[in-house]
């Protein structure tokens, strides 16, 4: 009985992983600005990384490998924002702003 | 009197090229124009004629390549056709697999096959990266006295969120890069995979706290040391099990039990340095295509 | 239906739901007209390879990949951060 509860517990945090990965591809898709597809891939990338991982943790249970795979979470957690700020600073240094206020190319650019 | 004085100065000056008087102010002097180095007096004594030289220089260097392109044909030549031998090369794969652990010590048998079956291929790739890297130091290295714009790469010194999450993200991956390439023998890693961490590490250190806190880390003379190092050691160490090997002498470098760290003979050591060349090679190639300078 | 049968199906399908993923990548490289849209996605095909990466350690019960999982991680950052400092033309500010 223990094997399915452990089982039931991995495949929900599975589930929520997964879910995150869909938000992520959908907002990529849909939205108008580069700013906002930006932000949304971030959700994929810190949300999404970490309940996959704690999923294959449950699995695996207390070892040396399930602790490698939680710092390289904690990693993505850490760099995935940084990631996100570089790229969201090459749109702001060529005036793609997403509210247009200032100096922008006024009310950022659509793609269609 | 004084005028002709410095006339018959002045003319005298002209004629050997150098300024006679010191202390009086001469009325007109020529220009003194600037010796040239010593080396260059020495090759322009040498080569008269530029075309000459450069007819030389293609002719010598057809009659390398000729002959280099013929040695090579003349050895490929002698291996077997292509499907010939097939049993012999199953044979040694079988031997690799079956008694590679007990003969070079190590568990990982990829690290063993390039390091100690095959250590001259992989010689011959650290070498294959020492001159990529002198090419491009070579083509696109930025003397100081060009005065030329360095390409547009900003100086984000002043990001505080890159530095202040590499301030905690560097140490990191340079004790994880460390560890990758001291596990060479145990697990799946090594000096390529090791150096290429290490390397990045070294990239993550120049973005973002900028060229003075790299500069003291790593500069040119740093660079071209280990490499150096590295490679000569690799040569001397390989030469040195390759020399005892074929006269079937003991090396006096055990083999030790596998699973320790310090264990496989020269592997470990081995690794250290192909990972310090790869590590030097990738952040040497950053900082040419970026800066054109260390 | 044992548990580890089901463990195989839901790794199994957390992979193809992955490949999914940087398929969606792949189309926003393609298709995104800004510059960032094909980093971005660089990126989410770098992010669904890590996380089948560490699902497969789970899955074959190899160890070693998950230090290939976290080299995967250190060069995805090292890379947007090299592009950010190539494609970015600011005031140096007075430092060298």
């Amino acid at each position: 009985m223990s094997g399915w509860i452990r089982f039931f517990i991995s495949a929900a945090f599975a589930v929520c992983g997964m879910a995150a990965f869909v938000f992520a591809a959908v907002g990529s898709c849909r939205f108008r600005h580069v700013m906002y597809r930006m932000h949304s891939t971030a959700i994929a990338d810190t949300v999404g990384i970490l309940c996959l991982t704690l999923s294959a943790v449950v699995y695996l249970g207390v070892s040396f490998v399930s602790a490698k795979e939680l710092a390289v979470a904690v990693m993505m957690l850490f760099t995935s924002p940084v990631s996100t700020h570089m790229l969201a600073e090459i749109e702001y240094h060529k005036g793609n702003y997403a509210s247009g206020v200032g100096r922008g190319k006024g009310g950022g650019r659509d793609d269609g | 009197m004084k005028t002709m004085k410095n006339d018959i100065k002045s003319k005298l000056s002209a004629w050997l090229n150098f300024d006679l008087d010191l202390d009086e102010v001469p009325e007109r002097t020529p220009p003194k124009p600037k010796a040239p180095h010593r080396s260059k007096l020495l090759i322009l004594r040498r080569i008269q004629n530029e075309r000459v030289h450069r007819a030389v220089y293609a002719l010598l260097a057809v009659f390398c390549s000729i002959t280099l392109a013929a040695c090579l044909l003349l050895t490929v030549s002698g291996m077997p056709r292509y499907g010939e031998d097939a049993e012999f090369m199953d044979t040694v794969t079988y031997e690799y697999l079956a008694h590679g652990m007990e003969y070079t010590g190590v568990v990982n048998i990829v690290s063993g096959i390039i390091l100690e079956y095959r250590a001259f291929d992989t010689l011959g790739e650290s070498f294959v990266l020492f001159c990529a890297v002198s090419c491009v130091l070579l083509l696109l290295r930025r003397d100081g006295a060009s005065g030329k714009e360095p390409p547009a790469m900003r100086d984000i010194t002043g990001d505080p969120i890159l530095s202040s999450s590499a301030r905690i993200l560097v140490p990191l991956i340079f004790v994880f890069g460390i560890y990758v390439l001291l596990n060479g023998h145990l697990s799946p890693g090594g000096g390529f995979s090791g150096g290429a961490v290490l390397g990045a590490g070294l990239i993550i250190i120049s973005s973002a706290f900028g060229e003075d806190v790299s500069g003291r880390i790593i500069t040119e003379r740093v660079f071209k040391t280990v490499t150096t190092a590295a490679l000569l050691f690799y040569c001397v160490g390989k030469s040195y099990t390759f020399f005892t090997g074929a006269n079937g002498l003991p090396t006096g470098i055990g083999n030790g039990t596998p699973g320790d760290i310090l264990s496989a003979g020269l592997i470990l050591p081995l690794n250290i340095a192909v990972g310090m060349v790869v590590a030097c090679t990738v952040y040497g190639m950053y900082r040419m295509f970026g800066k054109g300078r260390f | 239906m044992t548990p580890e049968l089901a463990y195989s199906y839901l790794f199994r399908t957390v992979c193809l739901f992955l490949l999914l993923y940087a398929a969606v990548g792949i189309c926003r490289a393609v298709r995104g007209p800004e510059l960032c849209d094909r980093v971005l996605g660089v990126n989410m095909v770098s992010s669904s390879v890590l996380v089948s990466i560490l699902t497969l350690t789970a899955a074959l019960s190899e160890p070693y990949l998950a230090d290939v999982a976290l080299i995967y991680a250190a060069v995805s950052l090292v890379s947007v951060v090299t592009l950010n400092k190539v494609y970015v033309k600011k005031d140096r500010g007075g430092a060298k």
